[in-house]
């Protein structure tokens, strides 16, 4: 573990900070807002519009904004768009957002960088590794993708990689949390190996800083289906778990040399500070524009950057979209830049994790303490993706059952019956991982529809 | 039924399938990032109902007013749902023969009507009713 205690965590200060960009030092000891967006439908058409929309537009507002509003630093998330596989398409948009950076850095002193996120578009009836998929060569692209990033100037290489995928969508649909287990934490952590590994190298040949990834495709789309308190579609016990498990997938990115941030819509990030230091984008209250979950404030009370998640650029009232957003962010970061700077961060930590601690399981296993004691559990078993997938979520499980019986907790008694069984599924998985391998190959083949074997080499 | 072309983001499309196919429709689901004029040439064969698409990027939810305009090019006016966590009504409705369904529950309801014999123009025009007002 990177800290001693829970306590030693803190908002805007990991263990090893980043440099990135024109001035970004991350997690040296203030939070950066992070803004992310999505250009508007038909922009994608020709790369001379597209250009256009990302960096005149999206970029130089958000820069144009940050300084009007006096905001010091800003760190912005570009998540390609499928169509930017392609060269032509990706190449002008990075250069450009880059020059505008440069511009703006020197006429204003402002901190800022762009991370850029390639899109993962491998599909697993196709294959995921290169020389599989015939049809679209997506494994292929997927490593071009971060060959043009890089040489075209990215300051932070990230990605929401999809391995795994093709079992989350099954276990989030049927509630089988032992198909999670097998294809988020094992299958997936096989192929984050895969990936990262490769996708440090070509960062650090372009100096361009590894960043990170997140279980978008699983956790995530885990969460969204659960919902809010009107919802029941996906318990929230189980979205709960799923997150846990994905922390244990989404450290491999920093264990294969990836420095951080690391990406937010997984929610998974403050069990991987824990455990490796590294700084973390996290969302929450200032992500309302791309969706609702149950942890607003909680969410921020340890982060190092602080995201909207995405938004549509378009007009509203108050500027563009990304303005209005940045700004949302940038005064939400300026409160906990001030609490750091008069030593109250750990009391606004503190705020921030009662206000939501006991609204859901979800956000109950993210706080600080708790996600503290998953972290611990994924330590302790070291590199074995299975085993500390499991313990990850023996303990998220462990902890909401902790803090049902002793009245803190609210479950429903759906809620709680997803939790007894999850809790009696995996207590019966077996110790070794062959075993456990061998069990779900058996136990899935045919049953989940994709599943092959090949896509993670083995 | 399809994931819109380039949108990898399928999970929505599939549960929307297993609610149609529960309502004892039968579903052609393409998958995900189909090409236009793959869906479209798929309706032109087998002349379905309606089709569907799933887009969660505002940059692949274009393919839909692509689509429309190459079913109307060679007669087809059936309706096309757009769907997805990128696509509004508002847009939806923004071409010929488009429609939108919001929540997965909600396309075999709007399959009914269309069943029924309500064509796009009559399922924009009463779609508070028919799928209760949300």
């Amino acid at each position: 573990m990177a800290y001693k205690s829970a306590d030693d965590m803190v908002m805007g200060t990991a263990l090893h900070p980043v440099s990135e960009g024109f001035g970004l030092k991350i997690g040296a000891g203030y939070v950066i807002p992070e803004i992310n967006y999505a250009p508007r439908p038909g922009t994608e058409k020709d790369p001379a519009k597209l250009r256009k929309e990302y960096v005149d537009y999206i970029t130089t507002d958000v820069l144009n904004r940050a300084v009007t509003a006096g905001f010091p630093a800003v760190h912005l998330e570009t998540e390609w768009v499928s169509q930017m596989n392609q060269e032509s398409l990706c190449a002008p948009v990075v250069a450009g957002q880059k020059e505008v950076c440069e511009k703006f850095h020197e006429e204003y002193g402002i901190a800022c960088g762009v991370r850029q996120t390639i899109p993962d578009q491998r599909e697993h009836d196709m294959g995921l590794r290169p020389g599989m998929d015939s049809a679209h060569a997506y494994p292929e692209k997927f490593f071009e993708c971060c060959d043009f990033a890089c040489e075209n100037g990215a300051d932070n290489l990230s990605v929401e990689s999809v391995g795994g995928k093709e079992f989350a969508d099954y276990a989030v649909t049927h509630g089988d949390i032992v198909a999670f287990l097998f294809g988020v934490g094992y299958l997936g952590s096989i192929d984050m190996d895969y990936i990262w590994n490769q996708m440090v190298d070509i960062a650090k040949r372009n100096r361009t800083v590894p960043g990170g990834d997140t279980n978008c495709s699983g956790a995530n789309v885990s969460m969204f289906m659960a919902g809010g308190m009107m919802d029941n579609d996906v318990q929230k016990t189980f979205s709960a778990i799923t997150r846990a498990i994905a922390a244990a997938r989404t450290l491999v990115a920093w264990e294969a040399g990836a420095q951080g941030p690391d990406k937010d819509c997984g929610y998974e990030g403050i069990i991987c500070k824990a455990i490796a230091g590294k700084p973390t984008t996290q969302e929450g209250k200032n992500c309302q524009c791309a969706h609702c979950d149950l942890m607003g404030n909680l969410t921020a009370q340890v982060c190092d950057c602080w995201s909207n998640e995405s938004v549509e650029y378009h007009p509203e009232f108050g500027g563009t979209s990304v303005q209005c957003w940045l700004g949302s962010l940038g005064y939400e970061v300026a409160l906990m830049n001030t609490a750091i700077q008069t030593h109250q961060e750990k009391t606004l930590r503190d705020l921030y994790c009662a206000t939501d601690m006991t609204r859901s399981p979800e956000s109950y296993i993210l706080a600080y303490e708790n996600a503290y004691e998953i972290g611990k559990a994924i330590a302790a078993n070291g590199d074995n993706y299975y085993l500390r997938s499991k313990a990850a979520a023996e303990k998220a499980i462990e902890i909401v059952e902790k803090g049902y019986n002793s009245k803190v907790l609210q479950l429903t008694k759906k809620q709680y019956e997803v939790l007894a069984d999850c809790k009696k599924k995996i207590a019966a998985l077996p110790t070794e991982e062959s075993k456990f391998v061998e069990k779900c190959v058996k136990d899935f083949t045919g049953v989940v529809p994709n599943f092959n074997m090949k896509n993670y080499g083995l | 039924m399809h994931a819109a072309e380039g949108d990898p983001h399928d999970i929505g499309k599939n549960i929307a399938a297993v609610m149609t196919r529960a309502a004892g429709y039968t579903v052609i689901d393409l998958g995900r990032d189909v090409p236009v004029k793959e869906a479209v040439a798929k309706c032109i064969e087998i002349k379905p109902l309606f089709m569907s698409g799933t887009a969660l990027m505002t940059t692949t939810m274009s393919a839909f007013p692509a689509e429309a305009k190459l079913m109307q090019e060679a007669g087809l006016n059936i309706p096309l749902m757009g769907c997805g966590g990128a696509v509004n009504r508002e847009y939806a409705n923004s071409y010929d023969l488009g429609i939108y369904s919001r929540k997965a529950p909600q396309t075999p309801i709007i399959a009914q009507k269309i069943l029924d014999g309500y064509d796009w123009k009559r399922i924009r025009a009463e779609w508070d009713e028919i799928v209760g007002g949300n």
